[in-house]
């Protein structure tokens, strides 16, 4: 049984989880075309290590896991905003 | 057309004619599903009943637990915590801001709350119309054993704790009580999942020689 740890409520099944995409930060509101388009359409799909978005559905909490994709190692989890506090 | 009362939402999973119905609290219930002696046996192995007309309410936001403890509600300091009134009200702190409050047998505090004054900035009141269940007896670790991948022993929860995990695929909230001179979990968990998760406890519960119970065998003031 795969394991993921809920900043919240600690480490759980994967089953009560839902994956939420890749975290990426928005270009600023200024950028150009080309940067947007990029921002919007294209993915970085090369393994390595990604923070990503991830879902605990019991309890309704969105948190930011750090993994590395080609050995599917999570690093660490972590609340938006409270990456310092780990 | 408005029904005249309101059903529990687990009555699809109840059989035809053969138990008890009631009104508790403006909700049909079903209050017996076999003779007392029976029932008091079940609750021995594996005892499951249904609370779901227990009144519930709910709030959030970053004025919650303040707004809360103006209202004379205790308020549980740690996330995923419970803590229990003076009246026997349930107050379940649902992660960071979140409040879920159970009202205790009999009592009305939900109701009161809900006509309490308007609530101030940062405080959001949330509907609750959960299916409700009480669970107790020798059995009931493998129960859980057979539904969640977590350990749930008292142990494992600690004294005060709430856990938001699934049960045979359902989310749900789950609270260990020590009520009545017994040792009881209450499970809570979306009400159109409510006949699911009943059909799967109960089934569970025949198979320890437990099943379904009337909940004035928990709650002396429904007996």
């Amino acid at each position: 049984m795969k394991l993921l740890t809920c900043p919240v409520n600690g480490t759980r099944p994967l089953s009560e989880f839902v994956f939420g995409g890749e975290y990426r930060v928005p270009p600023a509101a200024d950028c150009s075309d080309k940067v947007w388009a990029d921002y919007v359409h294209n993915r970085h799909g090369a393994p390595g290590i990604k923070q990503e978005w991830w879902y605990h559905a019991p309890s309704g909490t969105w948190f930011i896991a750090e993994r590395n994709t080609l050995t599917d190692q999570v690093i660490r989890t972590f609340l938006k905003g409270q990456e310092g506090k780990q | 057309m408005q029904t005249e009362k309101l059903i529990t939402p687990i009555a699809h999973a109840f059989p035809v004619g053969s138990v008890t119905w009631g009104v508790i609290n403006g909700m049909q219930v079903v209050t017996r599903f076999v003779g007392s002696d029976e029932e008091e046996a079940r609750k021995e192995f594996l005892g499951i009943a249904d609370a779901s007309f227990l009144g519930k309410f709910g709030v959030k936001g970053r004025n919650a637990a303040q707004w809360l403890q103006d209202q004379g509600i205790v308020v549980p300091e740690q996330p995923n915590s419970w803590a229990g009134n003076a009246d026997g009200s349930l107050v379940l702190r649902l992660g960071g801001s979140e409040f879920l409050i159970e009202d205790a047998p009999g009592g009305n505090l939900c109701e009161k709350l809900l006509k309490a004054d308007a609530k101030p900035a940062g405080v959001y009141l949330v509907p609750h119309v959960e299916a409700s269940f009480v669970l107790s007896g020798n059995a009931v670790q493998e129960l859980f054993a057979e539904v969640c991948s977590i350990d749930l022993t008292r142990a494992a929860l600690g004294v005060q704790e709430v856990v938001m995990t699934q049960f045979a695929g359902v989310s749900v909230v789950l609270m260990h009580q020590d009520l009545e001179g017994e040792a009881r979990y209450r499970v809570w968990c979306d009400s159109s999942y409510g006949p699911y998760l009943w059909e799967v406890m109960a089934g569970i519960a025949n198979e320890h020689s437990g099943g379904p119970i009337g909940i004035g065998n928990y709650f002396s003031a429904y007996q």
